[in-house]
């Protein structure tokens, strides 16, 4: 999901929601029947007038078009596709293009994140998010792992990385889970 | 890739490897990193309010089609927002309108809040050169863990917001220091956090369940 479709659902949840405010207090005051000029029986004459006209048909089908196709590449782009193509590589000129499989980078980059001491297992993949290109190693710890350790080692590779695709606008997120089952100790009481 | 060979430096916290190829100058603990990517965040209720309204303007667009063809004469029925015309032209004000109206102004403004809220963050930095990042159940769980390793617990449960965590453990005696060395326990195993949360203790005298 793009940062564009979050400012889309905000832009119209807050727009949705002042004309559901101002809707909520005409309604009420026109409930309560005191105030001018909120009073007696509701007309919607202009509005049942509008519809007869002869351009109604087409405005009313062909917003309603507008509105379904707006609809469907809304909800589509609510989708999760954050994977990116392959990275260009410094060398990438008119003379031709170097690129690289930013994934299998960043698998590789987790093996070596999995020879960190703690880390049962890894995996890495390069994605969009929040406006970043992001290579993310995703890594299952022991719960009596040193943190600081794989924090450390987590900083080797990420300089590896960096190292091998040449490339300053990369950021790195190591996300760190505890492993679920405790293989690592037994406990007596 | 692989894991740093052995011309990386000593004490790195990550194991040599032996590779049968020539020998690979890997950059040393000092080497340039990668930027700490953002905090990752959550889908959020903004995500599902989105879903929701993007749906609601498919239901609009349909009923604009469906009008439209109607009122063309291209398909059999009556336009549906004449239908809709009719049922409130003419409507007296009533009690019922005040409840209504109440009602949308409720929904107007948790819309709002919806709509300007953060989106709730997922994740908690370590202290790294780069982005590492710990769930906060996992956190929780480190904690629990640590306090429940003390001498004299039996049992130990950590709730937490984003800047503090309150352990509550089950000793078999408290002999007053108990407190002391459950904090000082989770203390040291969050000590790798990149903001720690603010620690409290309880203790309870009893049986674990």
């Amino acid at each position: 999901m793009s940062r564009l479709t979050i400012t889309v659902d905000r832009c119209v949840a807050f727009l949705l929601a002042l004309i559901l405010i101002f809707g909520g207090i005409v309604t009420t005051v026109w409930g309560v029947d005191r105030v001018d000029p909120f009073t007696g029986a509701l007309d919607l004459g202009p509005v049942a007038e509008a519809t007869d006209k002869s351009w109604w048909p087409w405005a009313v089908g062909g917003t309603g078009a507008v509105l379904l196709l707006l609809a469907l590449r809304w909800l589509f782009s609510h989708l999760p596709r954050r994977g990116i193509g392959p990275l260009k590589l410094a060398g990438t000129g008119r003379a031709g293009r170097l690129l690289a499989d930013g994934n299998s980078v960043a698998q590789a980059a987790a093996v070596a994140l999995k020879g960190v001491p703690g880390v049962r297992s890894a995996h890495g993949r390069v994605l969009r998010e929040r406006g970043q290109t992001v290579a993310r190693l995703d890594a299952s710890i022991d719960a009596d792992a040193d943190l600081a350790g794989i924090a450390e080692g987590a900083d080797i590779v990420s300089s590896q990385l960096r190292h091998v695709l040449g490339r300053d606008d990369l950021v790195c997120q190591v996300q760190l889970r505890l492993a679920a089952r405790d293989q690592t100790r037994a406990r007596v009481h | 890739m692989s894991a740093p060979a052995p011309e990386q430096p000593a004490g790195s916290g990550v194991p040599v490897v032996p590779s049968s190829g020539p020998p690979v100058r890997w950059p040393d603990q000092q080497a340039p990193v990668m930027p700490q990517a953002k905090t990752p965040i959550g889908a959020g209720r903004i995500t599902v309010v989105g879903i929701a309204l993007a749906a609601l303007t498919g239901a609009l667009g349909v009923i604009g089609v469906h009008d439209g063809l109607a009122s063309g004469g291209i398909i059999d029925g009556r336009s549906w927002i004449d239908s809709g015309i009719d049922t409130f032209d003419g409507l007296k004000p009533s009690w019922w309108a005040v409840p209504v109206g109440v009602a949308m102004v409720l929904a107007g403004l948790w819309l709002l809040t919806v709509a300007v809220l953060r989106r709730p963050r997922t994740a908690v930095a370590l202290t790294s050169r780069t982005g590492v990042f710990l769930r906060p159940a996992d956190v929780r769980k480190l904690a629990a863990r640590a306090a429940d390793d003390v001498d004299g617990v039996t049992s130990a449960q950590v709730s937490s917001s984003r800047r503090a965590a309150k352990v509550t453990v089950v000793v078999t005696g408290d002999d007053g220091r108990i407190g002391q060395d459950v904090q000082d326990a989770v203390a040291e195993r969050l000590a790798a956090l990149q903001s720690p949360p603010r620690l409290t203790v309880k203790t309870r005298t009893g049986v674990a369940p």
